[in-house]
């Protein structure tokens, strides 16, 4: 794991932090780390740029942000989104959400939908929770999703003024419509989150370091050495 | 040159999800690699080995599931 050192210079207004390299030893300025965790997880890559790190920062940010783009294509947009449901938890969105801001639209869809409103904030639908039997909405989203998914018809709600009910399942249409490629939209955005957990570890400690496994045994060798082994 | 690919495309054919998979082994690479260095040639060479490593450890895992499958 990464090192980390007392301030290297007592400068009493900023707070400095620096982990060792472990390729050639220099120092590496954390600046505030905690400052650089956050953005690291709000934009990927982010926080090494705070740093200073531009080409670590770069590199971040280019193969998280395009894993999780080809993910949200290759479920058509609909594999991320957030929901707490009792039959439908989307506990995938934990990792997802490890991308920051580009996964946050889904908590604010799943609460619009979720609220008095009964419609998404943003009405185009992405990032919604699918809708499920019996589930209230209103009358604006219910047209709309008629009139622009192919597999919901008038019929698919019952009239419940001043909403309608939907009553089938919008997750067996997506998998219907999706085939595999739910489960790979969802596996490609998933691991752009898990990506940015370990970006924002960077971010905040510096590199990982390989466990040097000789050192380690003599360590505990040491430490565990019973009275007759020290004799 | 054709009938030489044509094992691949019906691997490919057969296991769809490898295609996909491939591109994630590479992120995966060069995320491990630089997350646990800090100069790009350490980094460079670091992805190659990561590369390896996952790609030998899935290939032995198809393998696995393509010997068990045909048996």
């Amino acid at each position: 794991m990464g090192k980390r050192t007392p301030p290297v210079t007592p400068v009493s207004s900023q707070r400095r932090i620096v982990a060792v390299s472990p390729d050639d030893g220099a120092a590496i300025d954390l600046r505030q780390p905690e400052v650089a965790a956050v953005l690291a997880w709000l934009v990927p890559g982010l926080g090494h740029l705070y740093q200073g790190r531009t080409r670590k920062g770069v590199l971040f940010m280019t193969v998280v942000l395009t894993t999780f783009v080809v993910g949200l294509w290759l479920g058509n947009g609909r594999v991320v989104y957030a929901s707490w449901r009792p039959h439908d938890t989307r506990w995938w969105f934990a990792c997802q959400a490890g991308v920051g801001v580009a996964a946050l639209p889904a908590v604010v869809q799943a609460m619009a939908i979720n609220g008095p409103s009964r419609e998404p904030f943003w009405v185009a639908g992405w990032m919604t929770p699918p809708l499920h039997d019996g589930q209230l909405v209103s009358r604006r989203y219910a047209e709309r999703l008629i009139q622009t998914d192919p597999y919901i018809e008038a019929d698919d709600f019952w009239d419940r003024p001043p909403a309608k009910q939907f009553r089938a399942d919008q997750l067996s249409m997506w998998h219907h419509e999706l085939g595999r490629f739910f489960e790979l939209g969802t596996l490609y955005t998933v691991l752009a989150g898990m990506f940015n957990m370990l970006i924002i570890y960077d971010a905040w400690a510096g590199p990982m370091r390989m466990v040097d496994r000789t050192a380690a045994a003599a360590d505990d060798g040491e430490a565990t050495a019973t009275p007759a082994q020290s004799e | 040159m054709l009938p030489a690919l044509l094992p691949l495309a019906l691997l490919v054919e057969q296991i769809p999800m490898l295609l996909f998979s491939l591109p994630l082994v590479v992120a995966a690479s060069l995320i491990f690699a630089a997350t646990h260095h800090e100069s790009p040639a350490a980094i460079s060479r670091a992805t190659l080995e990561w590369l390896a490593w996952l790609g030998g450890i899935l290939g032995v895992v198809l393998l696995a599931v393509l010997i068990l499958g045909a048996i």
